[in-house]
């Protein structure tokens, strides 16, 4: 329930910031030589020239009706705009995501069961190399190894089916996937680090439980707990990181569409783009938190 | 029946030493022990003596930089020599351990039945209902009151003296011959500590079980125990019969500790206590180790190590001045 | 130790104190993490290109050679030509200017700022710490690099814009760091004690709560830098950062956009570049860490 304020925090400043944004929609859609009637006329056409808070009222009761209003560059309705390009950045961070923690959970165990040990620090190395690339750079050097020499993907771009836009999108998840891994990892291994020596963790082999038990279900199942909190504070960066893999990929998706979006000022998508990132973040942290609540009981008091 | 019959767990020159960034410490420098079944055992020293270590290198419960050599014999078998495979078919079903923390020691995450169940599992001997009934057998063996509720609730739901309860009915429920408990009052209230206490001996009397009890309390060893083990540095420098030891001392530390209980001496007297420090691992005196605080320390205990002498038939003391022990009688 | 120094001076013949002072130093190195000796010596060699490339840079990056373009690496371009036929390993060397000087630059103000405001806050506490509170949660959990295309889309494209777009969002993360340090500093009983002695709050900070509190944000400096190296040439990249024709890596790839296919090297070497540099800067913040004793 905190939420809402937030939104409307949000909101708030995103409208006013946009407002403030030098340089128009209007000159940046008629050009400079633009004649002071037509210039008028657009402005009376898109509600400009009203005074600030009339249009930050009417912007309120607008998204509150679902109406986000119509992209000056694209000349489409905004949310369509947005709906049209959600899906490609979802699941890229969704592969991305699921990648990630494919690679990042077996390598953190095996660097922290042999820590200090070579596996551990040939492990730690590779990924202190990952975590020191630029996500282009990475998302480059894929391209260039795998689309453009060994021609096994395609070299960006997104596809019309559903398959066929798994298959565009796994360069760039990879990529995404391989600087989220990275910070994965290192959280991971110094939770089941922690764990390892863990008093209950000894009580669990007195016991007489099979190392592989103790190590799966206790170990484990109690370092992924601090990890889940982890995956979702990082949704921050994944979406960052979306922009930069939608540009060297050309995939049309959400991220790369806010960039150019502040470019051309084209406040309504800025304004709807901001709200729905923060809604999309928030949500993440909900999950979390729900998921959280599940896996360790100790939470839910 | 000979003695050597009942013996359960014989342990013979147990040395533990630790690979640390400063060298190879010492924590057990020659521990020898025997356990019989049905006694209760305490193994009593101060920190660092070296009681816990004995106690988790019987099953090889060490950290990974632990080096042991002796031998540890169990019904005949050597522990020493097992693999860790092998060794874990022992551990939970035969040698069962319990800690000081149960707070620590259970898993935060799971609730005590599916706690239970783990170990009820390694039996192989019952289905989901007939695990469920055994589960609700043990919590009342142990005293848990509301049972059924008890087996959802989680580790942090329970007050101190019911999570080591709860600590024992998992121990028990692999059905072991040998339990082991590392401090398991001292975390503890008096009242609780005097509870647990007497649910340990009626385990004993009722299912037969075999009890080494670790931990710095004397009073302790002196209302459950049997027969004590006196540890100082590394090594058992006294062992015998409770009642024995306790009102002949034979070891000058043993002597020491005894006189430094409180309420072992008269009424208005200046609290006895030893001086000094327990030697640090890495700085171990040659000789006798507790030379250095000893009141009835000879030139010999500086460069010798004394052996263990019979001063009855199972009275055994390692210090040169047992003799000169018998003849000091203080009050109790 | 004494009788060893005095022992080898008589038998090798006393040597000069400078001789002394170099064995003391090199004596010295040998105790210091090997994490912290690896990165220095990257940073240093990125630091000497940076401010000397033309010891180091067998070309001048800006000549053009049609006669050799597009070549793959070869013993006399190592790195290869772009289009131009310009040499790459020249290119890249002198461009480790631009991106040592966004390393510092970029890290400077929000680390003067940051820390500044961490300490205040983090020592005075009250509603500063509330408000401060909230800001922290807004820009932690939005992605940091939206965060600044979006103030640069306010200023415009552009190296200077981009320091300001950093130095606005970036400083945050400092005055938490410090923020953090100085209130367990603050609490703890020997700032109490100096309390109680009548000392000011202005000598309390200066003398006692910011030597401690400094070293682990100075650790975070450097791993900062490298964070820095990393979002300029990603900027660059974009077009947002370094503008060309200004020679930074994420520009020269960017370049190179059109040749992927055909010429690798283009993309690849500057690539590399940009990964060793921001390697010797971790290394350096973690063998910090390590020699400071600061908990990471």
């Amino acid at each position: 329930m905190q939420i809402v304020p937030t939104f409307l925090l949000i909101g708030v400043v995103v409208f006013v910031i946009a407002r403030l944004l030098p340089g128009d929609p209007i000159s940046a859609m008629l050009g400079d030589k633009a004649t002071d009637e037509a210039v008028t006329r657009l402005q009376q056409q898109l509600g400009l020239d009203r005074p600030l808070w009339v249009q930050f009222w009417l912007f309120v009761l607008r998204v509150l009706h679902g109406d986000f209003g119509t992209s000056i560059a694209f000349h489409v309705p905004v949310l369509s705009l947005i709906a049209e390009r959600l899906p490609a950045t979802l699941l890229l961070t969704g592969m991305a995501s699921l990648i990630a923690v494919t690679i990042a959970v077996p390598l953190a165990f095996v660097a922290a069961t042999n820590a200090n040990r070579w596996p551990d620090y040939l492990i730690r190395a590779v990924f202190q190399v990952g975590l020191s690339s630029p996500i282009f750079f990475v998302g480059l050097l894929l391209l260039i190894v795998f689309a453009a020499e060994l021609r096994w993907f395609p070299v960006g771009g997104y596809g019309d089916t559903w398959p066929d836009r798994v298959y565009h999108l796994f360069l760039p998840a990879l990529t995404l996937a391989l600087s989220f891994a990275a910070v994965l990892m290192r959280n991971l291994r110094s939770a089941i680090l922690d764990t390892l020596t863990a008093e209950f963790v000894d009580f669990a082999r007195a016991k007489g439980l099979p190392r592989r038990i103790v190590l799966f279900r206790h170990v484990l199942g109690n370092a992924l707990i601090s990890t889940v909190t982890l995956v979702g504070l990082q949704v921050g960066v994944l979406l960052g990181g979306a922009v930069i893999t939608e540009t060297v990929f050309a995939v049309p998706g959400v991220g790369r569409l806010m960039v150019d979006s502040i470019f051309s000022r084209d406040y309504p998508l800025i304004e709807a783009l901001t709200l729905v990132l923060a809604v999309l973040v928030s949500l993440v942290f909900l999950v979390t938190d729900l998921v959280l609540m599940w896996l360790d009981p100790r939470v839910a008091r | 029946m000979s003695a050597e019959d009942s013996t359960l767990l014989d342990i013979k020159g147990l040395c533990v030493s630790f690979r640390t960034p400063r060298g190879e410490l010492f924590a057990l420098r020659g521990v020898d022990l025997r356990v019989n079944a049905g006694e209760i055992l305490g193994l009593v020293g101060e920190s660092g003596s070296g009681k816990s270590v004995t106690l988790r290198a019987i099953t090889r419960l060490l950290r990974a930089n632990a080096r042991i050599s002796g031998h540890i014999v169990w019904r005949g078998q050597d522990l020493t020599v097992l693999s860790e495979a092998e060794l874990s078919t022992i551990r939970g079903r035969q040698i069962a351990t319990i800690f000081q923390e149960p707070m620590t020691a259970l898993n935060p995450v799971m609730t005590i039945g599916q706690q239970i169940d783990e170990s009820l599992n390694l039996l192989r001997r019952f289905d989901a209902r007939g695990r469920r009934k055994r589960a609700l057998e043990l919590m009342g063996l142990v005293g848990i009151a509301s049972a059924e509720r008890r087996l959802h609730s989680y580790p942090f739901e329970f007050s101190g003296g019911m999570r080591q309860r709860a600590m024992i009915a998992i121990a028990l429920a692999s059905e072991p011959v040998l339990l082991l408990a590392d401090e398991p009052t001292t975390a503890l209230d008096v009242t609780i500590q005097d509870q647990i206490l007497k649910l340990l001996g009626g385990l004993v009397d009722d299912l037969g079980l075999t009890l080494v009890i670790v931990t710095h309390d004397l009073g302790v060893v002196a209302e459950t125990c049997e027969n004590v083990c006196v540890m100082y540095a590394g090594r058992v420098v006294e062992r015998g019969p409770v009642a024995e030891v306790f009102s002949n001392p034979r070891h000058a530390y043993t002597h020491a500790l005894l006189r430094s209980v409180p309420g072992s001496g008269r009424a208005r007297e200046l609290l006895a206590y030893i001086p000094g420090q327990p030697p640090r691992l890495d700085s171990m005196p040659s000789g006798c180790a507790f030379a250095p605080r000893c009141g009835y320390c000879e030139d010999r205990c500086l460069s010798e190590s004394p052996a263990a002498v019979a001063v009855s038939p199972d009275h055994v003391a390692a210090c040169f001045a047992a003799g000169r022990l018998a003849e000091v009688r203080e009050p109790q | 130790m004494t009788d060893d120094v005095a022992g080898v001076k008589e038998a090798v013949g006393a040597p000069s104190q400078t001789a002394w002072r170099a064995v003391g130093f090199v004596r010295s190195i040998h105790r210091l993490p090997a994490s912290l000796i690896a990165g220095g010596v990257i940073t240093a060699l990125l630091m000497l290109a940076a401010l000397a490339p033309s010891l180091l840079a067998p070309y001048d990056p800006l000549t053009f050679d049609y006669m050799a373009l597009l070549q793959p690496p070869s013993f006399k371009h190592p790195f290869g030509t772009d289009q131009f036929g310009r040499d790459m390993l020249s290119r890249t060397i002198w461009a480790a200017t631009i991106d040592a000087q966004i390393a510092v630059l970029a890290t400077l103000g929000p680390l003067l700022a940051g820390s500044a405001i961490g300490l205040l806050v983090g020592y005075y506490g009250g509603v500063f710490d509330i408000v401060f509170g909230r800001l922290v949660d807004l820009v932690v959990t939005f992605p940091f690099l939206v965060l600044v295309i979006a103030i640069e889309a306010v200023l415009g494209p552009g190296l200077v814009n981009m320091y300001i777009a950093v130095g606005v969002v970036g400083w945050v993360f400092y005055a938490r760091l410090m923020r953090v340090e100085v209130r367990v500093l603050r609490d703890l009983d020997y700032v109490a004690a100096a309390r109680v002695l009548g000392y000011g709050d202005l000598r309390i900070l200066s003398r006692h709560i910011l030597p401690n509190a400094a070293r682990p944000v100075f650790v975070y400096w450097m791993t900062d830098m490298a964070l820095a190296i990393l979002l300029g040439s990603s900027l660059g990249y974009l077009g947002l950062g370094a503008q060309p024709p200004t020679a930074e890596w994420g520009v020269i790839i960017s370049d190179a956009k059109n040749y992927i296919s055909q010429a690798w090297w283009l993309t690849v070497f500057p690539g590399v570049a940009i990964v060793i540099a921001g390697i010797g800067f971790s290394l350096i913040g973690d063998g910090l860490a390590e020699f400071l004793d600061v908990k990471r």
